[in-house]
């Protein structure tokens, strides 16, 4: 069965319609990746996955479990979205590390709020308190080492160069431990020899089984490391296949478009 | 007049300077920090009269301030509202507040939508974002531009004087009537102190956050 379902995802922006009926899957370790000219609507539709902008219409099924659905009219809480937010991890462009912590405070800002919490609710009894806490600063500490950065664990982002700090970022995102990462043009802030170590990282993440849903300008990256391309042209998918399938199709005449206009350069 | 005698009249008047100066910033501090709520608010009305509220007072002298809020009241209900010291502080608790707004509204403003985007993504509360976050960068952000207010807050407590209230200025103009002018000047060096501690804190406060940069 497929981790991820999404269904008929309509959005709206005042007048423009940015996304207009988007649907696919993804199973279980499957990196799927969204190709398309600017202002497709690529982030648009990863931050309706993220609960950063709430879709106008359409669902979205993880795992079974329906995390979003328009026609269902339940309320969306704060709290409700917390939790099922947590199904995804987003890597955004910018990285948007806290500047004020350390790597490794990044890293277990979020997971230690959650221990904070349910031991507030008391999901947590007080006595496994510091267990926990050693839980997650190991896990954090081994993220560290899958990013190859276990020397960079005391240092603050200002003192990292920018493709180090998007591996932290993925490292903090990795920590809530997401059915499903999602990334936004990861490397399109870096530098070409800064992309090749960011890309590296999310080849060994596929390697692991890591389910994946990346928005990506890297067009031999997105080859490589794709089980499935949607490419999506002005809020519609237009075409979607498997690697070959779509860097081989020389019926859409919008898409032959879109691959050649990377090549003139 | 000794030495000494005209030290301990200018401490008498510095003791209200530092009084005003206290109360002034106490309250002007979170009743600013509300101010920029409004100016910031998403209900445009509230918005646009709070930002036409914050013009004004920054636009007209503080002095012409303390002055309306102890003389108008006088006029329109016959008695004065307040007391001569009331008044000063009324005028500057309401002139500063104005002035801390906007400091408050360029630091919050300043900290992109990505951090608070980072923390919603990770599962953070709004309250968890805005403490653990935003509010340490916030007050990075302003701790220059606040250091600067509160410097010339010491000094503006002089204006306390156009109603007679007796800081350390007016206390020593007192000794001018008979003739002696130097306790004028000396009162610069009282001023000196309280402002040099004041950079010293601030500076140590700016060294403490300066661990990190943006
Ligand atoms: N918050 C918003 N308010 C209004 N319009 C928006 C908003 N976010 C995105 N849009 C509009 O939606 C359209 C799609 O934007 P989106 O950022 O999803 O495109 P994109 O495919 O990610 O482009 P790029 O490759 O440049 O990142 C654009 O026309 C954009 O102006
Ligand atoms: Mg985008």
């Amino acid at each position: 069965m497929a981790i991820l379902e999404v269904q008929n995802i309509k959005k709206n922006f005042g007048k423009n319609e940015v996304l207009k009926g988007i649907g696919f899957e993804l199973e279980k370790g499957e990196v799927l990746t969204i190709i398309g000219s600017s202002g497709s609507g690529k982030t648009t539709l990863l931050r309706c996955l993220n609960y950063l902008e709430v879709p106008d219409y359409g669902k979205i099924v993880v795992d079974g479990n329906t995390v979003f659905d328009s026609e269902e009219k339940n309320e969306y809480t704060e709290a409700n979205i917390r939790n099922l937010r947590l199904h995804f991890g987003l890597v955004f462009q910018s990285f948007n590390l806290f500047p004020q912590y350390t790597v490794l405070d990044n890293i277990m800002l979020a997971p230690k709020l959650k221990v904070k919490e349910g031991i507030k609710n008391k999901t947590i009894l007080p006595q496994e308190k510091n267990q926990e806490l050693n839980r997650i600063r190991e896990k954090a500490l081994a993220l560290l080492e899958m990013v190859g950065l276990s020397d960079k664990v005391d240092a603050y982002p200002f003192q990292l160069s920018g493709g180090q700090q998007q591996r932290v970022a993925i490292a903090r995102a990795l920590a809530l431990e997401p059915d499903i990462l999602c990334f936004d043009e990861p490397t399109s802030a870096l530098d070409p020899e800064l992309t090749v170590e960011v890309l590296r990282v999310i080849k060994d993440l596929k390697k692991t089984g890591r389910t994946m849903v990346i928005v990506t300008h890297e067009m031999e990256f997105a080859r490589n490391v794709s089980d499935r391309i949607i490419y999506m042209r002005d809020g519609v998918v237009e075409a979607s296949g498997t690697p070959e399938e779509i860097f081989g199709n020389s019926e859409n005449a919008y898409l032959q478009q879109f691959l050649n206009s990377g090549k003139e350069f | 007049m000794g030495f000494w005698e005209v030290t301990l009249s200018l401490l008498e008047g510095l003791k209200q300077t530092c009084l005003i100066f206290a109360l002034t910033l106490v309250l002007a501090l979170p009743l600013g920090l509300i101010i920029s709520f409004g100016s910031m608010s998403k209900f445009k009305p509230l918005a646009y009269i709070t930002k036409v509220f914050v013009w004004i007072i920054r636009g007209v002298p503080l002095m012409l301030q303390v002055i309306i809020v102890f003389y108008v009241p006088g006029f329109i209900f016959g008695t004065p509202l307040f007391s001569r010291f009331g008044s000063v502080i009324a005028a500057f608790v309401i002139n500063y507040a104005c002035y801390f707004s906007e400091i408050y509204r360029g630091g919050i403003e300043s900290i992109s939508r990505g951090q608070y985007e980072a923390g919603q993504v990770l599962g953070m509360t709004k309250s968890q974002i805005f403490f653990k976050i935003v509010l340490m960068q916030v007050v990075k952000r302003i701790l220059p531009p606040m250091s600067n207010e509160i410097i010339t807050l010491v000094k503006d407590t002089a204006l306390a004087r156009v109603i007679m209230v007796v800081e350390i200025i007016q206390a020593a103009q007192e000794f001018a009537a008979y003739g002696l002018m130097w306790p004028l000047f000396y009162t610069a060096v009282f001023y000196l102190i309280f402002v040099g501690l004041l950079s010293l804190l601030f500076g140590f406060f700016e060294k403490k956050l300066g661990y990190y940069k943006t």
